[in-house]
């Protein structure tokens, strides 16, 4: 039998995460609808996604003081408009012409456009989330969770600095994924948490379950890329190794005196079939399986964390982000 | 006073900024030197004054990095102004919370959305000098002694 969908299993809808997001936009007084920037955003957040951080976010509030659960969602709602202002700004870096199946945005627009339209999105989302009358808990937390942004483009310049840089460490590749992908994770859980009142233990514990998670869930990623199609993924097959991001399973792959001399040939200007014939080799290595592992040790980790909440009625949804991430 | 406070700022933005970004700033926008004059007059602690003209400082200049990048060919030219951009408006929102200051960002956030619909609608952002330096007027009428 197929197993229902993350927000299902968690009594989550992902219709009403839509309404938050499009609410977001459509409560915007100086935004003019219809506008481009407004038919922008609305199609990136229609686009879908698996929406990982508002769940994650509002798994987090559980841990907190029931009466507050509406400022999980603003923290909810808040980490999406970041997440996605983030992959608008990625896309034209990274010269994405496709993310889920469709046009990026800087493809169907041009660069200028999308990247006011991802300053926009983050703007109007901290705005958003201080406009009620509580303004100055909520804004103190919207702001936190802006200043994030810095961790995250650091993330990204370490990315920059180390393309096509075959020496790179495990332990520089960790410390790089856990500012790209596992900070905004771990956040997810601790703001929704802390926004619902948590103690400060509780949220902390929380971040690490979910920078751990988050861990996990990008090695999952680096292994798609390498061992999915280009139909599969929506985007060019191998496009991190192609564009000179160095992952886990080629960093592995370099300790194999037989594949490493295809990697250390590989530059900006090598041909497909340089990058073909490296590609393949990685995939029939031990470099997958043993990336695998690795997502598993820090899958782990979170189970460990887990047990830290026993007795504790949001536990079980925990349970159910761990074994979501183990089959994704 | 507005010299010494904006020497001091710079050392302060460029002693905060990560390594790894290799920004530097500079003092040399005459409507900064302007902002840290006008912000030197009112009677808070120099590190107060710093913070509010350190949050001044970062958004004029991560506005600038994020402007005209349609006519920037070199792609790692590109992704260096969009990095910078980001990470330097990110570091308002790190500044202004590290230093206690966050109110302040009641201020700058509308200025900084309403320069993306203004860039959106294809208006140079001629103005937001001018709208910045009234703003944090305003803030400073409220929140100084």
């Amino acid at each position: 039998m197929m197993k229902k969908p993350l927000h299902e299993q968690l009594q989550l809808s992902i219709t009403e995460i839509n309404e938050l997001l499009l609410n977001i936009i459509q409560s915007d007084n100086e935004l003019q609808q219809p506008s481009l920037l407004y038919s922008s955003v609305e199609r990136l957040i229609l686009a879908g996604g698996k929406r990982l951080r508002p769940i994650m976010a509002l798994v987090g509030g559980r841990f907190g003081d029931p009466s507050r659960e509406h400022l999980a969602w603003k923290a909810a709602g808040l980490l999406e408009y970041l997440h996605m202002a983030s992959l608008v700004h990625d896309d034209i870096i990274d010269k994405s012409p496709m993310r889920r199946g469709e046009q990026t945005l800087h493809e169907a627009t041009d660069i200028n456009i999308a990247v006011h339209t991802g300053n926009y999105m983050i703007a109007r989302a901290l705005e958003w989330s201080s406009s009620d009358d509580s303004i100055e808990e909520e804004f103190f937390m919207g702001t936190e969770l802006a200043a994030l942004i810095t961790e995250l483009c650091v993330g990204e310049y370490d990315q920059l600095q180390h393309r096509f840089d075959f020496n790179i460490t495990l332990d520089q590749y960790l410390e790089k994924t856990k500012k790209k992908t596992a900070l905004l994770m771990g956040a997810s859980m601790s703001a929704g948490a802390k926004a619902a009142g948590a103690s400060e233990g509780v949220t902390k514990r929380l971040y690490e379950f979910g920078e751990a998670l988050g861990i996990a869930f990008q090695i999952q990623d680096d292994l798609l890329d390498i061992t999915s199609d280009t139909k599969q993924l929506g985007k060019p097959a191998a496009s991190d190794l192609r564009s000179g991001n160095i992952t886990l399973p080629y960093i592995y792959a370099l300790e194999d005196e037989s594949i490493k001399p295809l990697l250390l040939e590989l530059h900006s200007e090598a041909s497909d079939e340089q990058f073909n014939q490296a590609i393949m080799a990685v995939t029939q290595s031990d470099a997958i399986e043993r990336s695998r592992k690795l997502a598993e040790k820090y899958m782990l980790k979170a189970k460990g964390i887990i047990d830290k909440f026993a007795n504790h009625p949001a536990q079980h949804d925990l349970e159910v982000l761990v074994a979501y991430f183990l089959k994704s | 006073m507005g010299k010494k406070l904006l020497r001091d700022t710079l050392g302060l933005l460029n002693e905060l900024i990560h390594k790894q970004t290799n920004i530097e700033l500079d003092a040399n926008d005459r409507s900064v030197q302007e902002l840290a004059d006008m912000i030197g007059s009112y009677s808070m602690t120099y590190s107060r004054k710093m913070t509010v003209l350190s949050c001044c400082m970062l958004i004029s200049v991560g506005i600038r990095k994020h402007s005209n990048l349609m006519h920037v060919e070199d792609n790692e030219r590109l992704t260096r102004s969009i990095l910078d951009g980001d990470y330097l408006i990110g570091l308002i929102y790190r500044v202004a919370i590290s230093r206690k200051e966050h109110k302040i960002l009641t201020k700058i956030n509308p200025i900084y959305k309403r320069i993306q619909l203004q860039s959106l609608e294809g208006k140079a952002g001629d103005n937001m000098m001018i709208e910045l330096k009234q703003e944090i007027k305003d803030y400073l009428e409220k929140h100084s002694a």
